[in-house]
């Protein structure tokens, strides 16, 4: 239980308020608890007499309406400030959820689906709060009511209190057992829901397929043949549930009618009051909650546990990236020295001894089939992983040695992935720099031929683009990454195959643009089409993670080697592709 | 009704409150009627269950009033005995009642969801343009699911809650009117807080729920972007961000913890005040005796009890407010009307279909989208049996319609086309289809094997799919793997190159030995290294058959028996590749257009 160790360290921040929900569920239990020995009291004060002897009928309701109303009053605050407190250990953790993922490094989410560690931001945060609210309340609770109502019941009478004990962690047991078990169906179903779904996608973004094929029945057969696996995994859940509510009430009425036989001979001996009996069969009803809430509270206990053990996983992963205090010119001269780079779970090297230099102002062209380690310097370069052999050196100091923000100032990067975030067009072409004016932001348009799109688009600038807003074509949006990076204008531009998407005509006039920022800082082009490569100063062409071949283009295309070879091809497919 | 409105704002468009449309609520119950015979036997157990749990305090009365002050011992065991009889009788009913409800609720979703599905297949494309998946997908998977909800929580229950009241207000009556009447002058402040409790706590989670999902979309797409995110610098400014909604959803849930705790005290309260009320009002009967101990005791019991149906009808009524909500938008996917209509030739016991040839003929077919922005206009043109046939043309002149017609997606205005001699319109869509076999530009794989991708369950002679794969290279490949044809692809295929994958579609096709192939700008997405391979694999393709080639690499073109030019809708030439050169006409623009970007700097 390490884990919930960690949640009460969560909440420390919240003693004060801890403290004082405690308090409240104190006053609550403290209040509660006599309401019945009031009832008894006023059961046997009118069957005593031929009247009230001991206090009028009023005096007796006025105390049932006051303790209900104390009691309500501080049940209030107790769940205001309890559960609050637990929305707000939500809130820190999920913050600081974020706040780590955002210090991770690439590495970290090469091997992870987004949507396991969304489930961790959503379902395992919301298991620890309800660990650290509803659970450690009711624990809090049920402790103090079962305290209270154990000693007011032996205090009325021991021997039919023992009965009562007997039954109570049979109860417990039994609550605690059910939820678990129901936990495990819910999780069981909710994964044949989860394929189900994956079934109803699949099929509904192949429709084509399905009915050019006419595959419809076949489908329908499959889909029924999941909704009744799904079907059966839900009857597991319900029988379990159905059980759960009447099992609880047999097992009360078996409480209360040994109580009602234990007590029914005790009055009938003379041993016991009916008002007292009247009392202690409330008690025993009060007592009905504990019993559920101790199982509940446990079952919910657990699943906070492992929800905190799922977030530690990444709360306390390690970023093997660190960085350091040095800042890099304005002009910085890039030097790569004997890099070398193997992916964790492969057996070659990506890169290989890979050393070469790029002057301020430089264009450096980077080409090389499929899978060449093309990315990976890049990558190496950007510092999103760290070399594993050789260095980096910008203005002769080590990457290592910079401040992150320094390097990410010096470095400007077009990833291979066009991402845009669901925002308007501007603010994701302003990404890099935010107080970007107007300017520089058409400017950015222009150079990367991002401005041609501008009018095909319903509000410009304005429009919302990404996930949630109007879907571009991969050209625009590779246009528009290359426009967030150009915007920033830092010394160091990395385009990593940015080109890609981009169709022959624009590709030519948007090499042209580039020839003129070129000028201004210095650019690393790695693409699969060749095109590009007749503009820049100095071409590298990598093979299977080694520098193979280097010099311009045309002392490329003569040498005759890969390059020669890459540019044939390319000429090949250009004469095959189509013209728009 | 006061501060409830507030509910309006966060949703416009849509009333949450509005009552319950008995059209659809009728349609709904029409589901049950398959079991009608389960839900009666559910709806006595519910009986027997409630009778019994009304039956226990009554015997507590006896136990108190007649045993123990008749001093009784063997009457009291009885009564005992008598006591967890009854409790366990209860316990069992209820135990089935609530399968028996599970599994009627549970089939019931199964079929819906099932024929929701089966009618989103029969729907045409053009239903799927206008649908994105995201939608249809809520409807096959939420909105069925919150049905679920009705039918096994919530329409038979309602029954047993009004039962429920309707004995508990008898036995109530029954044993003491006046003390049954003073308790019933508590119940509507109990029907007016716990509805008011319902409308404001919905207006909040429907807050809270908009504000988490915004939430987890920015987190979602931060993760997403996390590369763009780290190398522009811009953690702070995304913590920050976030901070915002958290702090804003942190805010907005506690309020929802106020009205929680507002509402259990305030029922408890109600309660108090019936139990004072009632204990007011028996008073001075005890006194005359008019009234027993155990009379007052068991009312109290009962007493207890007539506030949790309250509570429960309420929370029905939520539920059945939402199911009603969802199930107008099932029962409009499932009002859909399917494809196009159907013709008899080749359907089962329709009539009988002629020879498999692959022939096709359009005659004078214009064709639009919508109204009068015509796609294709007075087409004509003549594929013969086992010719090879090509489609070119701009962007927008209309070459996947072709195909998007012949597959009887989209139903032209003008004209006729003949499939093997039989008008497009007489054919059995199915039948139809089935002569045919369509590549398409971005290949579709389910996920599953290869072999389980070329097969698609259909009724294929044994080793078709081998052989389709040998023929077209797709084995060699597949030997390279460890499971050969039986290697998963991955969801979607991604874990196959795009190469791989167009062989996977390739063999899907030839499996089926089609009469007529259609290849749909097959290879526009496929890496320069399997080049050679997946041209081999068309000219096997498309040896036998006829084919329609669709904008296709021209080395394909050049050996077509036929290719037919489109220029905006309109066929304006038609012939061989030679023949079409010499013309100068637009295929040739085309042809040169093809020509390398900056082709003649080159040379150099």
């Amino acid at each position: 239980m390490k884990q919930l160790h960690e949640i009460l360290r969560l909440m420390g921040r919240y003693r004060s308020r801890m403290l004082s929900g405690a308090f409240f569920v104190l006053v609550t239990n403290s209040i509660l608890i006599f309401g019945p020995r009031i009832l008894g009291q006023a059961i046997d004060d009118l069957r005593d007499g031929d009247g009230l002897v001991r206090h009028p009928l009023g005096w007796y309701l006025g105390w049932l309406l006051a303790i209900s109303v104390g009691q309500g009053l501080a049940r209030f605050a107790m769940r205001r400030i309890l559960i609050g407190a637990s929305r707000r250990v939500e809130r820190d953790l999920r913050a600081s959820y974020l706040e780590r993922l955002l210090e991770l490094p690439r590495s970290f989410f090469a091997g992870r689906y987004t949507g396991d560690i969304m489930s961790r931001a959503t379902q395992d945060i919301e298991n620890v709060r309800m660990a650290a609210g509803p659970a450690l309340m009711y624990s809090l609770d049920t402790l103090l009511l079962s305290g209270y109502a154990l000693t007011m019941m032996l205090w009325i009478h021991p021997a039919l209190t023992a009965i009562v004990l007997g039954l109570l962690p049979l109860i417990s047991g039994l609550v605690w057992w059910l939820s678990h078990h129901i936990h495990l169906a819910t999780m069981d179903a909710q994964r044949c829901f989860g394929r189900v779904s994956t079934f109803v996608q699949e099929a509904l973004s192949g429709m084509r397929v399905v009915q050019a094929y006419v595959r419809e029945e076949e489908q329908a057969h499959r889909f029924r043949g999941h909704l009744a696996e799904y079907r059966s995994l839900q009857m597991r859940l319900v029988a379990l549930q159905s059980a759960f509510r009447p099992l609880l009430g047999l097992l009360f009425a078996l409480g209360q009618g040994l109580v009602l036989w234990q007590g029914g001979r005790l009055i009938v001996e003379g041993r016991l009051s009916l008002g007292d009996y009247v009392a202690f069969s409330t008690y025993l009803t009060l007592l009905s909650w504990p019993m559920v809430a101790t199982g509940w509270s446990l079952s919910l206990l657990q699943r906070g546990s492992a929800g905190m053990r799922r977030l530690n996983e990444i709360l306390l992963a390690a970023s093997d990236l660190t960085w350091g205090p040095e800042r890099a010119g304005s002009h910085p001269r890039l030097v790569v020295e004997k890099l070398g780079f193997t992916y964790a779970d492969a057996d070659a090297p990506a890169l290989q001894d890979i050393s070469f230099t790029v002057e301020p102002g430089q264009a450096l062209g980077i080409v090389g089939p499929t899978g060449c380690g093309k990315s990976t310097l890049l990558r190496l370069l950007s510092r999103q992983s760290d070399a594993l052999e050789g260095r980096v050196l910008l203005d002769g100091k080590d990457l290592r040695q910079l401040e992150a923000d320094a390097l990410r100032g010096v470095m400007s990067l077009a990833p291979q992935e066009a991402f845009l975030f669901s925002a308007t067009l501007a603010e994701n072409v302003r990404y890099g720099r935010p107080d970007a004016p107007d300017a520089d932001l058409e400017r950015a348009a222009e150079d990367s031929r991002l401005a041609q799109d501008l009018p095909q688009l319903p509000q410009g600038w304005e429009t919302v683009v990404g996930e949630r807003g109007v879907t571009l074509s991969g050209g625009q949006k590779q246009r528009a990454t290359i426009a967030r990076a150009l915007v920033p204008e830092a010394p160091i531009l990395l385009l990593d195959d940015a080109l890609s998407a981009i169709d022959t005509r624009t590709e030519e006039a948007l090499i042209q643009r580039l020839r003129q920022v070129m000028g201004r800082r210095s650019v690393l082009i790695s693409s699969h089409r060749l095109s590009v490569m007749r503009e820049v100063d100095w071409i590298i062409v990598l093979d299977q993670g080694r520098l193979v071949e280097q010099g311009t283009h045309a002392q490329l295309v003569k040498q005759g080697g890969l390059y020669a070879e890459l540019w044939r091809r390319q000429e090949l497919r250009s004469s095959l592709e189509e013209a728009f | 009704m006061g501060p409830g409105g507030g509910g309006g704002r966060a949703h416009r468009g849509v009333d949450p409150d509005r009552g319950l449309d008995l059209r659809l609520l009728r349609r709904l119950t029409g589901y049950l009627r398959p079991h009608w015979k389960g839900a009666l036997v559910a709806l006595v157990m519910i009986l027997g269950a409630a009778g019994l749990e009304t039956a226990v305090p009554l015997v507590t009365r006896h136990a108190i009033d007649v045993n123990v002050a008749g001093r009784d011992l063997d009457g009291l065991l009885r009564s005992l005995m008598l006591f967890l009889g009854l409790s366990t009788g209860a316990f069992l009913l209820r135990c089935g009642q609530q399968v028996l409800t599970g599994w009627i609720g549970q089939s019931i979703v199964l079929e819906l969801r099932g024929r929701v599905f089966e009618r989103v297949l029969r729907l045409h494309v053009g239903w799927f343009d206008r649908h994105p998946v995201g939608q249809v997908m809520s409807r096959v998977t939420n909105d069925v699911e919150s049905l679920n909800e009705l039918f096994t929580g919530g329409l038979i229950l309602i029954f047993q809650d009004i039962l429920l009241l309707g004995a508990i207000s008898g036995v109530l009556l029954w044993m003491d009117w006046r003390l049954a009447l003073v308790l019933f002058a508590v119940v509507p402040l109990i029907f007016l807080a716990t509805f008011q409790f319902k409308r404001l706590t919905r207006a909040a989670f429907r807050r809270v729920r908009a504000l988490v999902g915004e939430l987890t979309g920015f987190l979602q797409e931060t993760i997403t972007g996390m590369q763009v995110v780290q190398l522009f610098r811009r953690e702070a400014a995304t913590r920050q961000r976030f901070a915002r909604m958290n702090d804003e959803l942190m805010r907005e849930n506690v309020r929802t913890i106020f009205y929680f705790a507002v509402f259990f005290p305030l029922m408890e309260l109600l309660g108090s005040v019936a139990t004072a009320a009632i204990l007011w009002a028996a008073a001075g009967r005890l006194l005359d005796h008019t009234l027993s101990f155990g009379a007052l005791v068991a009312f109290l019991a009962y007493a207890d009890r007539f506030f949790r149906p309250i509570r429960d009808l309420a929370e029905k009524y939520n539920i059945l407010q939402s199911a009603m909500a969802a199930s107008e938008r099932v029962f409009e996917l499932l009002d859909e009307q399917p494809a196009l209509p159907s013709g008899p030739v080749g359907a089962q016991g329709g009539m009988e279909a002629p020879p498999r040839r692959g022939e096709v003929e359009f005659e004078n077919v214009s064709f639009a989208y919508e109204g009068e922005s015509w796609v294709l206009q007075d087409l004509s043109f003549h594929l013969k049996a086992g010719q090879s046939n090509a489609l070119v043309g701009w962007t927008g002149a209309g070459k996947s319609s072709v195909a998007a017609l012949l597959l009887r997606q989209y139903e032209f205005q003008r004209g006729r086309i003949l499939v093997d001699g039989v008008d497009i319109r007489q054919w059995d869509v199915q039948a139809l289809r089935s002569r045919m076999a369509i590549v398409l530009q971005d290949v579709f794989l389910f996920s599953g094997s290869m072999a389980q991708n070329i097969h698609l369950g259909r009724s294929l002679p044994e080793g078709a799919v081998e052989a389709a794969a040998q023929r077209t290279g797709l084995d060699r490949l597949a030997r390279q793997r460890e499971g050969g044809l039986d290697e998963a692809v991955g969801e979607r295929g991604q874990l196959l190159s795009g190469g791989q994958r167009q062989l996977v579609s390739f063999s899907r096709a030839l499996a089926g030995d089609p009469a007529l192939l259609i290849l749909d700008e097959a290879t526009s997405s496929v890496d320069s290294l399997s080049e050679e391979l997946i041209q081999q694999a068309i000219e096997e393709l498309m040896r036998g058959r006829s084919s329609l080639v669709i904008a296709h690499r021209l080395s394909t073109i050049r050996k077509a028996d036929q290719i037919l030019v489109l220029h905006q809708g309109r066929l304006v030439e038609s012939g061989r590749h030679e023949e079409l050169l010499v013309k100068r006409g637009v295929y040739h623009r085309l042809w040169q257009l093809e020509q390398p970007v900056g082709g003649g700097r080159l040379g150099h």
